[in-house]
């Protein structure tokens, strides 16, 4: 058990990452991995390792020869079929590297690579309502959209995973957002019982995309070493450029049916999202894409065809909101297009179609009481000075040809709104278990455990105060602690926004017993709470209708840019993001995550930030809300920024941009095939 | 205890001409400055590749200063962008700063060195196109071979090290000499075309104007790899050309452009902005709008 | 090779190959902590050090360049009483840095310090862009820097006085 580190701690080094575990004795793991996409292993001829160097192969292996992450199974490693390049072949360890080296390199493997294997599952699933071949029929308009996003990859991605081997117990260390897969997982490959294992989670670093199954996946390989070897064995290293996992792309082909007031009647939406050899959560992703796709605007008839296409390259990593990022850049993109065919300004288009929302919002999500979006884009749009702006550069764009002189830039103002749910939409245990226990002991001190490292400073002490405040408590007496689980299911993934929202309200739950209970029993009294899925029962998986979500925050954003008509460079000049979160818990940190949101999120689309000036930046959170509920509001600007920015650039470019990253190069390509 | 790899000898000279000794026994030693390419290139984890023998310039003071001659700037090689910033933007000569400013970020600049820079084998330094429109010459020593006693020292123009392949030849470049010409406005421009961060494209200008005429001008384009282009004969037409350029003049610069970037045919966007770079450096000058520029 | 530096102020001396990163020497026979490599040779900047006062990348940094050197990290700044001002300065900036990059950005940032107590904006941006990572806005950090400056001028300030 330990506190988590304060800013202090964390700035004089003083916290111990993954790598600094185990001692000197600790063997180094590495392992063969495949240098060829597919193929199918023939033969391969192992020579005699030196003294103390042991191996695994997946003949070898005790238990399960996958694991099973959120829904999709990952061999452990290849089996004869190879099914990625970088996928492990076999697995080594010994007290040198370079001796470790040097043997896997002797180590001889024939590979028939015109062998496909076992060949890439496709995934395919059409959603579909009403009769939208009837509403094209009688449609006024029919809108069409194009819109494509390409996949990237985070260039830091390092394999850190360390087995620390006492008698026959397994200590395993690992950064992963969801340390409750590692024991499960680990004990079905060792076949040994969980009690066995103990897992040490080490904070996860902050990259583009959330990467769960790689150090799943390590964890299972560094304690097949440890049982072969009998020792500790770490996996330390970064990953080579050629393995690396990336963040899914997608292609979307939409087509809607508009009446004379720009009402969507009925849409027919084509995409698929090219992943690699595994996409973890894959039907989460694909449901949350259709999400996405409605954004907030209600329609009664559509078709909606996605499938998964699985390249042989690693694993996928997921973006933060796990697919809404790509749904709402495609179905935004379709309403700014619809807005402008419509003949109005986008802000009056938005508008009509947020107000004819009654009881339900995009597939048929029901609308809460305090329904905020409506009240949030009449905010966005007058701090922004959207409509002004919007028709000056609107007016440059359409004049363009008269112009005599082309300026050194032209300027594009974009309107995006989007919503996020907080969790899961999947009904599965496994990913939505979540516990949280307080300890009070008989001198007072209050433990907090927690199965998760993702929560910082800022709302630690939120917590903090909400405890102060329940049991009356001083700060000082109050400690955190990683908790791995508590009963038999261990938690879900940290991901999704669920620590903001399920961990404060088991915390609040817990204080509430705890406090009724500090005068009746003796101490030490430990009150635990688990999370329960809620609203299961009235979300409607085949229609989309319900309540998907416990909790949904919601925003509207608006991104003005500056284009360079020399170098096409766009320059993201100003933001505004009006924020529905709930109870702020830290308004100050969750400011500065937004921003920090925000700036991953330009670099995702294109904006090279070096050099060039930070847009300013003008975030509010709504606070209007009558339910006092605690959301996240860091992914937002991911679901926000990506179709505001589109749309702005269009407008800037005059062109119809359609990729996402938006590249200089890309745009003069464009213009040149107009 | 197992050891794959052999250790690299490493030399540390205290002087240029013990540098040159060294190098003239060890034949096949390369020169150690920043280190920068070499450490990035390498794959191990936790060793650098090196090559065999190594000859630090660390310890050679003689290559860490710089000073001022009747030519103008001498600048020892082993000067670090990071000192060379230091020494002031009023002091160096006109464009330098904001360029050096441009590469790389404060950790890298720290330890990358100007004659480190020029001599990149694997692309052309971005600090390259304005020491060439600087007139900047390069001081190259090279160890006594053949029975000559003294070991031989040149200068060459800069556009000529592209000829040359310092590593493997021996050569130490050791100074960097700028002339002291006074120009007006100097322009850097770095864009990164795509989404690869190693495809570039670089303009660099430097221009002159007395009376609202343009006294002199001269441009480089860069793609930070194939090489430096520029065109003489364009610069000399624009010489003496009266402030704003009628279209005629814009025009034969256009088409002198598309000539001059015809090898990268397939490139149309590089192509392209280079010619848009251009007129706007122009349009700048004559709009004297001196946002980005050095008067 | 023998090498002798200066480490957080401690003459040391050890025997090693020449050619080993500086990185993994002070990690495994110096037990720094506060130094990770986390990318190909990118410049992401967690490991940065100070040699002979420049903030550099440890990762790129043969051992052999350590010869006389002297050489401090996040581990000897962090004994001493001006680590409050970068703590109090990103802290009041509500830069909650993380683990990963949070030794590096107050090594940075403790450079600049030394160099200027006044950074203008320039020397601002360059220090926040030493470091790439993503938990934190530009913005945000350049806050942080210069609230810390604020501390430290205040500092200096009295113990002048």
């Amino acid at each position: 058990m330990h506190e988590p580190k304060t800013l202090a701690e964390r700035m004089s080094g003083r916290i111990s990452l993954v790598e600094d575990a185990g001692g000197k004795k600790t063997l180094v793991g590495k392992p063969l991995r495949s240098t060829v996409p597919q193929g199918r292993i023939v033969e391969m001829h192992l020579p005699k390792p030196p003294k103390n160097l042991i191996y695994v192969q997946n003949t070898e292996i005790p238990g399960s020869k996958k694991i099973t992450l959120g829904g999709v199974s990952i061999p452990i490693l290849s089996n004869r079929n190879i099914q990625w390049k970088g996928q492990e072949i076999l697995l080594a360890a010994g007290p040198n590297s370079e001796e470790l080296e040097d043997w896997l390199s002797s180590v001889k493997i024939d590979i028939d690579s015109r062998a496909k294997g076992e060949g890439q599952r496709l995934i395919e699933q059409t959603f579909e309502k009403g009769d939208p071949g009837a509403s094209f029929r009688d449609a006024f308009q029919v809108v069409e959209e194009f819109v494509e996003l390409l996949p990237s990859v985070d260039t830091r991605q390092f394999s850190h995973s360390v087995c620390v081997r006492d008698g026959s117990h397994y200590v395993m260390h690992t950064a992963t957002p969801w340390p409750g897969s590692v024991r499960g997982q680990v004990a079905n490959v060792l076949k040994i019982d969980r009690e066995q294992i103990s897992v040490r989670s080490y904070p996860v670093y902050q990259g583009l995309g959330l990467n769960f199954w790689n150090p799943t996946l390590e964890a299972c390989h560094v304690a097949l070493l440890s049982q072969r070897a009998r020792r500790s064995v770490r996996f330390s290293g970064v990953l080579s450029e050629a393995f690396m996992s990336e963040i899914p792309g997608a292609k979307f082909q939409l087509r809607a049916a508009v009446d004379t007031k720009g009402r969507i009647l009925a849409s027919e939406i084509d995409f698929t999202v090219f992943a690699g050899a595994f996409l973890p959560l894959e039907n989460e992703f694909l449901q949350r894409i259709v999400l996405g796709l409605f954004s907030f605007y209600p329609c009664a008839n559509y078709s909606i065809h996605g499938r998964i296409a699985r390249a042989p390259h690693a694993p996928s990593s997921i973006p933060p909101a796990a697919g809404f990022e790509l749904g709402f850049l495609a179905g935004e993109t379709l309403a700014s297009k619809i807005a402008s065919s419509s003949m109005s300004t986008p802000s009056v288009w938005h508008r009509e179609s947020l107000q004819t929302i009654d009881a339900s919002f995009g597939s048929g999500i029901s609308t809460p009481k305090d329904f905020p979006i409506l009240a949030l884009l009449d905010e966005a749009i007058e701090v922004s000075d959207f409509n002004r702006k919007n028709a000056a550069y609107e007016q440059i764009r359409l004049a363009r040809r008269l112009q005599k002189r082309i300026p050194n830039h032209y300027g594009g103002i974009g309107l995006s709104t989007a919503w996020f749910g907080n969790g899961f939409l999947s009904s599965s245990r496994r990913l939505n278990s979540a516990s949280l226990s307080l300890t009070l002991s008989r001198d007072g001190k209050l433990e907090v455990g927690l199965p998760t490292h993702k929560f910082d400073d800022s709302l630690k002490e939120a917590w903090s105060r909400i405890l102060m405040n329940e049991l009356r408590i001083n700060r000082d007496l109050i400690t955190f602690s990683f908790k791995m689980s508590i009963g038999d299911l261990e938690p879900g993934p940290s991901i999704l926004g669920r620590n903001i929202s399920i961990y404060t309200r088991l915390l609040n739950l817990a204080a509430n017993e705890l406090a009724k209970l500090r005068f009746r029993e003796a101490l030490p009294i430990t009150v635990t709470r688990t999370h329960r899925r809620g609203g299961i029962g009235s979300w409607d998986a085949k229609l989309f209708e319900g309540s998907p979500f416990e909790t949904i925050s919601y925003c509207v954003g608006i991104i003005e840019i500056r284009l360079s008509t020399i170098t096409m460079e766009f320059l993201p000049v100003r933001v505004w993001l009006i924020i529905d979160g709930g109870s702020i818990l830290a308004p100050k940190s969750a400011k500065a995550e937004v921003e920090a949101s925000i700036q991953k999120t330009l670099r995702w689309c294109g904006f090279r930030q070096e050099r060039n000036q930070f847009p300013s930046v003008n975030i509010k959170f709504h606070e209007s809300i009558s339910k006092r509920q605690s959301k996240d509001v860091s992914t937002i600007p991911q679901l926000i920024i990506p179709a505001a920015l589109l749309r702005a650039v269009r407008q800037a470019t005059n062109l119809d941009v359609f990729r996402l990253p938006i590249t200089p190069d890309s745009l003069v390509e464009l213009r040149k095939h107009r | 205890m197992y050891q794959k790899y052999n250790s690299p000898r490493v030399f540390f000279p205290r002087t240029i001409s013990e540098t040159l000794e060294m190098v003239e026994r060890e034949s096949n030693a390369v020169f150690w400055a920043g280190g920068t390419e070499l450490s990035c290139r390498s794959m191990r984890k936790d060793l650098i590749d090196l090559p065999k023998t190594v000859i630090s310039l660390c310890l050679v003071e003689e290559l860490a200063r710089a000073s001022r001659s009747e030519y103008g700037l001498d600048i020892g090689a082993m000067m670090t962008f990071e000192r060379l910033l230091r020494i002031g933007k009023s002091t160096l000569p006109t464009g330098l700063h904001e360029t050096i400013n441009s590469i790389g970020n404060l950790p890298l600049r720290n330890r990358a060195t100007i004659g480190g820079h020029l001599a990149l084998q694997t692309r052309i330094g971005d600090l390259h196109p304005l020491l060439e429109l600087l007139d900047a010459k390069i001081e190259i020593r090279s160890p006594s071979r053949g029975g000559r006693k003294r070991s031989q020292i040149k200068k060459i123009p800069i556009m000529l090290l592209e000829e040359k392949n310092l590593l493997n030849s021996g050569e130490l470049i050791s100074k960097i000499s700028i002339p002291t010409d006074n120009w007006d406005i100097a322009f850097h421009r770095r864009i990164l075309p795509g989404n690869d961060e190693n495809k570039v494209l670089i303009f660099t200008a430097l221009a002159s104007v007395e009376g609202g005429v343009l006294s002199e001008c001269r441009m480089a384009f860069s793609d930070g790899c194939t090489g430096i282009l520029r065109d003489r004969e364009i610069e000399a037409h624009m010489t003496g050309q009266k402030l704003p350029l009628g279209y005629r003049e814009l025009k034969i610069l256009d088409e002198a452009i598309i000539e001059l970037t015809a090898p990268w045919k397939t490139r149309s966007y590089d192509r392209k902005t280079s010619m848009a770079c251009a007129r706007d450096f122009l349009k700048r000058i004559e709009d004297n709008n001196i946002n980005g520029m050095i008067l | 090779m023998k090498i002798s530096f200066v480490l957080n102020g401690e003459p040391v001396e050890i025997d090693t190959m020449p050619h080993r990163r500086t990185l993994d020497l002070l990690r495994e026979s110096f037990q720094i902590r506060s130094i990770y490599y986390r990318c190909n040779n990118r410049g992401c900047g967690l490991c940065l050090i100070l040699l002979d006062g420049n903030p550099m990348h440890s990762c790129l940094i043969p051992a052999f360049e350590l010869r006389l050197r002297d050489i401090w990290t996040m581990e000897g700044i962090s004994a001493r009483k001006e680590f409050e001002d970068l703590v109090a300065g990103f802290e009041l900036a509500n830069a909650k840095l993380c683990s990963f990059c949070a030794p590096s950005r107050a090594l940075v940032a403790e450079a600049l310090l030394k160099s200027a107590l006044n950074p203008d904006m320039k020397q601002l941006r360059f220090t926040a862009e030493a470091v790439k990572c993503s938990c934190n806005s530009t913005l945000r950090i350049i806050d942080g820097l210069e609230k810390a400056a604020e501390f430290r001028r205040e500092r200096l300030r009295v113990s002048k006085v």
